[in-house]
C-alpha cells in the first residue's frame, strides 16, 4: 500500500472520509483504489477505480475531492507501460454522486473512447520517474491534485506534471470541467502551463475562486506560489510565498522537499502547508515569516535552546492566506 | 585462633557481601531496563521546582527545570546538549531539591523551543556529583552507563539476527527481482533500489553456518528516506554482518555458484560493525 492520502467532509453531522490509496492488494494490477467511510471512520470499504489494464499498477497519486452534495471525485495516473524511467500514463478522473455508497461506486463517469469508467483527461501522457535528484535536489514522478467546487460541483479541477516540452525536466498543467467530468478543456488553462515545477495543489473556495500552490525550480531557488482566479486563471493573483536557495542544504535524503504539500479552502480563506529551506532570512518570505522554533533573524540563523547555531534544514510551512472576491 | 577469626571474618564478609552484590546486580538490571525503556537518558543537576524550562509547557507542581551535564541517550532527531534546561514532569517532587544531581530516565513530552520530558525514573548521582568513572558507591559511573545502554541495543540486535557473521564483502551487484517473483514487486518513491553483497565467511559467531564459504546479503542502496541509514557495503568491506533471512526484497532466495542458497538482509543502522567491535560482541554473545 502507498501513498494514502486523505479528504474529508462533515455531512448530515458525519464525517465522510475518502483515502486516495494506491493499493497493491487489488487484483490484476488495478492499484488505483478509494477506501470509503461514512461513518466517521468506523467502518471503510475499498474500491479499485482503475477499470483499464495497467502496467502491473498505477501511478502512487491517487487524490480524493468531495463536495457537500455527496459528489466525491477521485483523480489518478493509470499507468498503462512503465520502463523504469518514464511511465505512459493516462490521467485519469472518477466520479460518484452518492458519497461511494452505491453498489458500482465511482463508475458515474465512462470515456467515449471505450465506455470504460473513469474519464481520460489526457491519454498517455509521458511521466518521467525518477526516484534521484532530478529538478534540483528533488525526485520526481507523480504530482497530482483535484479540486471541486463546494458550491457547484459540476465545476472541477484536475492538475499533474508530466514531460512537458523540450528541455523542460517536469512540466505542470491544469484542466477544468464545468460539467460533472465529461468534458475537459483541450488544453491548459491559462498561465497553468508551468516549467520545472512540482507539488500541485488545489482548491475551490465557496465563491468559487480556485487556489493554485506548487513549488518551482527558478534560477537557482525554490519558489513557492499560491496562485488564486474567479475565472480560470484568465486573471490570477500570484502570490510568493517563499523563495528559497534550491542548493542549501545539501540533500541528506529523498523526498528533499517532499512528495507532496497541501491547500484546502476554510471560510474565507486558502490555508496549506509545504517544505522549503529554513534559513530564517526574511527576503525569502515575502508575505511575512514566523517560526516555532529558536532563531535569531538579525544573524539569519537558527539557534538551539541555548542560542548556538543550527545549520539550515528543511522545515515545513503552514500558512493561510485571504480569498480573492 | 588467629586462623579461625579469619575464616569467621571471611564468611562474615562473605555474608555481608552478598547480598550487596546481589542489590547492585539487582539495580543494575533496572537501570537496563530503565534505560532500554527510555528514549531520553541524562544526567543533570536541578535548578527550579514547580517551574518550566520554556513557554508552553504546563507548568504544575511536578514539573522541575533541570540543567544538563550529559546526555547517555535521545533520538538523533532530538536538540538535546549539555548546559540545556530540560523541563521533566517528575513522579515525585518531594524527592528533589534544587542543586540535586541525578541521572533521569525519561520518555518525550513536549519539543518546542526547548525540551520537555516525563520521568520513567531516576538515580540520584553519588556524593550529589555527577557520577564519576569507577563509582564506589554501586551507581554505575557514565561509561559505564552509556555502554549498558549501547551493548543493551546491540544485545537486542544479536537477539533479533538469524546469523551473525564475520566476513569480508567479494562482491556488490544490483539485485533485480527474478520475473517468477516480479508480482510481488511495486514501484513506489520508496524503492529500495534492491543490491547484492556476495559475503565471503570467516567465522560465525552466531547461527548455522549456511553451506559453502559464501552467502549473499541484500541490501538498499536507496537513498530514500526509509532506507537512507541502511549499511551501505562496498567490494572488500570487511566486519561483522547482523543478517536476517530476507523477508522484504521479494524472493527469499539468492544464487550463488550455481546453488540456490537462502538470502540475507542487512537493514538497520548498526547490522554492520567494524572488527574492532569484534570482542565485544563476543563478550555478549556469552551473555
Amino acid at each position: 500500500m502507498d501513498q494514502p492520502f486523505v479528504r474529508a467532509l462533515a455531512i448530515s453531522k458525519t464525517d465522510h472520509i475518502y483515502v486516495g490509496v494506491n493499493d497493491f492488494n487489488q487484483p490484476s494490477g488495478r492499484t488505483a483504489t478509494v477506501d470509503v467511510s461514512v461513518d466517521g471512520g468506523v467502518t471503510y470499504k475499498s474500491f479499485s477505480i482503475e477499470a483499464r489494464n495497467t502496467a502491473g499498477q498505477d501511478g502512487p497519486s491517487v487524490r480524493p475531492a468531495v463536495a457537500p452534495d455527496n459528489t466525491v471525485y477521485a483523480a489518478f495516473f493509470g499507468w498503462r507501460k512503465f520502463n523504469g524511467t518514464t511511465a505512459t500514463s493516462d490521467v485519469v478522473v472518477v466520479r460518484d454522486d452518492a458519497g461511494g455508497t452505491g453498489p458500482h461506486p465511482f463508475q458515474a463517469l465512462r470515456d467515449p473512447s471505450d465506455k470504460l469508467p473513469g474519464r481520460l483527461v489526457v491519454k498517455r501522457t509521458s511521466i518521467p520517474w525518477s526516484n534521484a535528484p532530478t529538478l534540483g535536489q528533488e525526485r520526481i514522478g507523480s504530482t497530482l491534485s483535484i479540486a471541486v467546487d463546494p458550491h457547484n460541483s459540476s465545476t472541477v479541477y484536475v492538475g499533474w506534471a508530466d514531460h512537458g516540452r523540450k528541455g523542460d525536466i517536469y512540466t505542470l498543467h491544469v484542466r477544468r470541467s464545468t460539467d460533472r467530468g465529461l468534458t475537459w478543456s483541450k488544453a491548459d488553462l491559462p498561465q497553468t502551463t508551468i516549467s520545472n515545477a512540482t507539488n500541485i495543489a488545489l482548491a475551490v473556495a465557496n465563491n468559487g475562486v480556485v487556489g493554485l500552490l506548487y513549488q518551482q525550480l527558478s534560477a537557482g531557488r525554490w519558489v513557492t506560489h499560491v496562485v488564486q482566479s474567479h475565472n480560470g486563471f484568465v486573471t490570477a493573483q500570484d502570490l510568493i510565498l517563499a523563495s528559497v536557495p534550491a542548493d542549501t542544504p545539501t540533500q541528506q535524503f529523498l523526498p528533499y522537499l517532499g512528495d507532496y504539500d497541501y491547500l484546502l479552502s476554510v471560510e474565507n480563506e486558502f490555508r496549506g502547508v509545504f517544505c522549503a529551506n529554513n534559513a530564517p532570512d526574511r527576503a525569502n518570505f515575502p508575505q511575512g515569516v514566523s517560526y516555532q522554533r529558536a532563531v535569531d533573524f538579525s544573524a539569519r540563523t537558527l539557534t538551539d535552546g541555548s542560542g548556538n547555531p543550527v545549520a539550515v534544514s528543511i522545515d515545513p510551512f503552514y500558512f493561510s492566506v485571504p480569498v480573492i472576491p | 585462633m588467629n586462623s579461625s577469626l579469619s575464616f569467621l571474618a571471611g564468611i562474615l564478609s562473605t555474608v555481608l557481601l552478598v547480598p550487596s552484590a546481589a542489590r547492585f546486580l539487582e539495580g543494575q538490571n533496572n537501570q537496563a531496563a530503565l534505560a532500554k525503556q527510555s528514549s531520553i537518558v541524562f544526567s543533570g543537576t536541578v535548578s527550579q521546582l514547580g517551574a518550566v524550562s520554556f513557554v508552553g509547557v504546563p507548568q504544575s507542581p511536578q514539573t522541575i527545570v533541570v540543567r544538563v551535564d550529559s546526555v547517555l541517550k535521545k533520538p538523533a532527531a532530538v536538540s538535546l546538549k549539555k548546559g540545556d534546561n530540560v523541563t521533566v514532569e517528575v513522579k515525585d517532587p518531594s524527592a528533589f531539591q534544587p542543586g540535586a544531581q541525578a541521572t533521569f530516565y525519561t520518555e518525550g513530552w513536549i519539543f518546542g523551543s526547548g525540551v520537555a520530558v516525563k520521568e520513567l525514573g531516576h538515580d540520584f548521582n553519588a556524593g550529589g556529583g555527577v557520577p564519576a568513572e569507577g563509582s564506589p558507591t554501586g551507581q554505575p559511573a557514565l561509561g559505564q552507563m552509556q555502554k549498558q545502554i549501547s551493548d543493551q541495543d546491540l544485545q537486542d540486535r544479536i537477539a533479533s539476527s538469524d546469523l551473525v557473521v564475520i566476513g569480508r564483502i567479494t562482491d556488490v551487484h544490483r539485485w533485480t527481482i527474478p520475473k517468477s517473483a516480479a508480482a510481488r514487486y511495486h514501484v513506489s518513491e520508496h524503492s529500495a533500489d534492491w543490491h547484492e553483497a556476495v559475503l565471503q565467511i570467516k567465522s560465525i559467531l552466531k547461527g548455522t553456518k549456511p553451506k559453502g564459504n559464501k552467502m549473499a546479503v541484500r541490501f538498499p542502496l536507496s537513498r530514500e528516506v526509509a532506507w537512507v541509514n541502511s549499511p551501505k557495503f562496498q567490494k572488500q568491506q570487511q566486519g561483522i554482518f547482523f543478517l536476517k533471512k530476507d523477508q522484504v526484497s521479494g524472493d527469499p532466495t539468492a544464487s550463488i555458484g550455481g546453488y540456490q542458497v537462502d538470502a540475507y538482509t542487512s537493514l538497520k543502522p548498526g547490522d554492520w560493525l567494524p572488527l574492532s567491535d569484534e570482542a565485544r560482541v563476543r563478550s555478549l554473545l556469552k551473555n
